[in-house]
């Protein structure tokens, strides 16, 4: 298997652009999934690449060799089309071994059978090998063309909706049988399609395309969670997203310049109203069974969301909704990140969406995983020496989490941080930082202003200073954090800085910090000039948190 | 418009039966779904009430009337096939005003029914623009009008959306339920699709091999399967089934099946010693590490909200329905636990579902 690369490639027929400056990297193993609706451009993209069709500019390589004027039969491809075309006269086995006795290849025919049985059994038709290809029926024929495509192994597959035309169950069980068959093999897989199911399910990446053009690429997860704008936002989801203009929304918080609410189902609190609470009433209750579809409609828009079967919500009823973190779209239709905004009013609220929450908790993890050594060798001489790994373990298990805790809300993903710290780091540092994290999770909103973060800081001081008393540990912890309140509750343009410049005092381990001091009469002349392992694991905390809004 | 009663209805082509006796009523201003796989029996049945069809035996009553032997032309029954076929020469108001041109309706009344019916389908601003033009939704409202126009007591409809791809299929299901709630009018609509079914039909027929084998409306067909076939052919994925051994007493609420003890919905009849299958929706798979219940993560499914995971037990491969956020890798090991009061039962043999307080729950809730 082998990486291919469209380079700035744009072709047109006659007047119509089909793609335009169109560049794409398929890496070894990948699975890209083209997704897009009639006309977009995907399939003249995969054409593309198997030499059917030549680039008006740019170019296309495969396995690091420019392919671009090549034709087809040298570019080392197999291609499976969306209807299947086997020979009728020929039986499955016939039409499998096909591609292998072509005399370019010269295959023995005992390295034949081997490759045909092989393919045969992963797509489950071992017991249709001696039938006719006209006695299949829609769903064998369809694996037997993919399997036709599998006996090689070239350097790329290029399937263009292969599953399209068979029935809805055939289509779910081939989904996962291909998926298995290319991580069995460590294909890399070039795969065009409109429909969504199969983008999300089959793609290690997704790349979407409108009018020729590559919108976006990223994980599935990425394109349904980080939607590069509106249009890749209705791309993926069932039900759709919801675009909402903000403006009907006021109260709800919202980054500068945000024009549009994408409200998807994870996004949206739906209740009964209660006392003329009332923004939206339902108007129907699509009810397919698992799914629930709840249609609510807010002044003239309808609003679609999931609804689980057993709620209490009824046609007619009125109800509140209210946002999640939902994603915020400007005027021009891209999607705004979330973000602090220091120099706005301490009361201004942050919007905490979960890619910046994910980064945030992500940068803060790595950051303490990636100092294990240094922390061990901080603690090494005052105490057990396993605050390191202590940490590692506790933040590992954070990692583990990520997407769960990224798509909480701040205050839950919060409590949920400090319950595994508590438990997973355990010792002395374990049930401190779980107290600091559970503290900011009791205390802080979902979308925080800068006044609730050092509300909220203040409380998390407190009741870590209750829980550490007689802990010198604990002590040298607040000797961070405590400085590190006080410029909170200063504000000002200049606090990122300011903040990182305590972190990175903490952090000159040559620096002898007055907590240090303190336990100097307990450790004698040793921790002199020493640092407290859990002052410099806090210092490593802010120093990430800081990086992290700072970009 | 009109309540439609269908009596033992029966239609055989040769030695091939197609519908076996068929009894339903489709009550004033109801959206009525026919749902099975092809050769089901349903267009058959559908173009039986629109008179294209002369049943065998059994007789069909339009508001009281029997019309079993009237024409198609006498039984003032809209059909509407597939809702593309325009007329391409003539523009919007043309197309719609055609069927009340050829019975020589007034030419002042054919402009108020067009645009009234215009006005209910959202299309007034195109009355007077070609039809080659349109876009396919567009298409498909025109196509509507002219059935709307001639006011007939029942609308017939023969897989009108097949034609469409999946998104827009939805979109399309979603504009033609609104306009029945607006329209009120009693329609009768045969589909393949079970989303198309449950997004529309206020009662759904399912059909097999000429057989209703169950009418009820779309939750209490999701909720509580008659068959193992209703079971299999509604919810995507699909029910699992795991088979097992055993007997079920009256008042069982559990079953020993995969080497462990299930809860179940109290049973309310007895069935004996027999092949017997335990019906689980995706939805009512729990992962418990407790359980006895152990499989191979197989795959999973990304869909944004949720995931599909396949899991492999030594029994049967089930597909589980969760939060997309919980990660879960292929190979894992884990334990299944099921939502007791959720679960069928079914006898293996006739696939017929054990009656069980699940049943009661959904009649009476």
């Amino acid at each position: 298997m082998a990486e291919a690369h469209l380079d700035n490639v744009s072709k047109r027929f006659g007047s119509a652009a089909a793609v335009t400056e169109f560049s794409l990297t398929v890496g070894d193993g990948q699975f890209v999934v083209l997704l897009g609706p009639t006309g977009a451009g995907k399939t003249t993209t995969l054409r593309l690449v198997a030499g059917l069709e030549t680039p008006d500019t740019g170019r296309v390589w495969i396995g690091g060799r420019d392919v671009s004027r090549e034709p087809p039969s040298t570019r080392d491809v197999a291609f499976v089309f969306q209807q299947y075309s086997l020979y009728p006269h020929l039986s499955v086995y016939d039409n499998l071994a096909f591609p292998l006795r072509s005399p370019a290849r010269r295959l023995p025919e005992a390295e034949v059978d081997r490759t045909v049985q092989e393919v045969a059994r992963l797509l489950r038709i071992e017991a249709k090998l001696q039938a006719r290809a006209t006695q299949l029926s829609g769903g064998q024929m369809q694996r037997v063309a993919i399997g036709r495509a599998l006996v090689r192994r070239p350097a790329i597959y290029l399937m263009d909706e292969p599953l399209s035309s068979l029935d809805a169950k055939l289509r779910a069980e081939l989904r996962i049988e291909l998926k298995r068959i290319q991580l069995d093999l460590g294909a890399t897989i070039l795969y065009v399609t409109h429909d969504q199911t199969e983008a999300m399910t089959l793609a290690t990446h997704i790349g979407v395309l409108n009018h020729g053009l590559l919108v976006q690429t990223g994980t599935p997860r990425e394109i349904y969670e980080r939607p590069a704008d509106t249009y890749v936002s209705t791309r993926l989801g069932s039900p759709g997203i919801n675009l909402l203009p903000r403006a009907m929304f006021p109260d709800a918080p919202a980054p500068t310049g945000a024009e549009t609410i994408g409200a998807r189902t994870e996004h949206l609190r739906i209740r009964k109203a209660s006392n003329g609470a009332a923004t939206g009433k339902v108007t129907w209750i699509e009810r397919l069974g698992d799914q629930n579809h709840l249609h609510v409609s807010v002044a003239d828009r309808d609003l679609v969301t999931l609804t689980d079967p057993d709620v209490g919500v009824g046609v007619g009823d009125e109800v509140s909704i209210e946002f999640v973190r939902p994603l915020f779209f400007a005027a021009d239709g891209r999607r705004l990140e979330g973000g602090i905004e220091i120099a706005a009013s301490r009361e201004a609220r942050t919007f905490m969406d979960p890619a910046l929450q994910r980064r945030l908790i992500e940068t803060v993890a790595r950051t303490v995983i990636a100092h294990t050594d240094e922390l061990t060798a901080l603690d090494q001489p005052i105490g057990d020496g396993d605050h390191g790994i202590n940490m590692k373990r506790g933040f590992e298990a954070v990692l583990a989490d990520l997407a769960k805790l990224a798509g909480q809300p701040l205050p839950d993903a919060l409590k949920s941080i400090g319950t595994q710290l508590v438990m997973k780091v355990g010792g002395a540092s374990g049930p401190l930082y779980g107290t600091l994290f559970l503290t900011l999770g009791k205390e802080l909103p979902a979308s925080p202003s800068l006044a609730d973060v050092e509300r909220a800081f203040a409380k998390a001081i407190e009741a870590v200073k209750a829980r550490g008393k007689s802990d010198v540990g604990c002590k040298t912890m607040l000797d961070v954090l405590a400085p590190v309140q006080a410029e909170l509750s200063r504000g000002g343009a200049d606090l990122l800085p300011r903040i990182a410049a305590i972190a990175a005092s903490a952090a000159e381990a040559t620096i002898p910090l007055k907590a240090v001091r303190g336990r100097a009469s307990f450790l004698g002349d040793r921790s002199v000039g020493h640092m407290d392992p859990s002052a410099r694991s806090s210092a490593l905390m802010i120093t990430a948190i800081v990086s992290e809004f700072g970009a | 418009m009109a309540q439609i009663r269908v009596e033992r209805l029966q239609k055989s082509f040769g030695d091939f039966a197609a519908v076996k006796g068929s009894t339903f009523a489709v009550r004033d201003g109801e959206f009525f779904c026919l749902l099975g796989p092809s050769g089901c029996g349903k267009t058959t049945t559908l173009r039986m009430i629109a008179g294209l069809e002369l049943p065998t035996s059994g007789a069909i009553l339009l508001d009281g009337e029997d019309v079993t032997l009237k024409r198609a032309s006498e039984r003032d029954i809209a059909m509407v096939f597939q809702l593309f076929a325009l007329y391409p020469h003539m523009n919007v108001r043309r197309n719609i005003s055609y069927p009340l041109l050829n019975i020589g309706t007034p030419k002042a009344l054919i402009k108020s029914k067009v645009e009234e019916a215009a006005r209910i389908l959202r299309i007034e601003h195109l009355l007077d623009k070609s039809v080659s033009g349109l876009s396919g939704g567009d298409r498909q409202r025109v196509a509507l009008g002219r059935a709307i126009v001639r006011e007939p007591k029942a609308f017939m409809m023969d897989e009108p959306l097949g034609a469409l791809d999946a998104e827009f299929r939805h979109v399309m299901c979603g504009e033609l339920r609104a306009l029945h709630n607006r329209l009120k009018a009693t329609t009768v609509y045969v589909t393949h699709d079970q989303l198309e079914a449950m997004a529309m039909a206020d009662t759904i027929a399912i059909m097999n091999h000429g057989i209703i084998e169950q009418l009820a409306p779309p939750q209490e067909i999701y909720d509580t399967p008659a068959s193992m076939f209703v079971a299999d052919f509604i919810g995507s994925p699909p029910m699992n089934f795991l088979p097992f051994r055993g007997s079920v007493r009256s008042g069982a609420t559990t079953i020993f099946a995969a080497g462990t003890r299930i809860a179940i919905p109290a049973a309310r009849e007895d069935c004996a010693e027999g092949e017997l299958i335990l019906g689980v929706r995706p939805e009512h798979v729990l992962f418990s590490d407790a359980s006895k219940l152990k499989g191979e993560v197989y795959g999973t499914e990304y869909l944004g909200t949720t995931q599909i995971v396949t899991v492999k037990s030594e029994k049967a491969t089930l597909k589980a329905r969760l939060p997309a956020d919980i990660a879960i890798r292929i190979g894992e090991i884990v334990g299944l636990d099921f939502k007791p009061q959720k679960l069928s039962v079914f006898e293996a043999a006739s696939g017929r579902a054990i009656r069980t307080a699940l049943h009661e729950v959904s009649r009476h809730g």
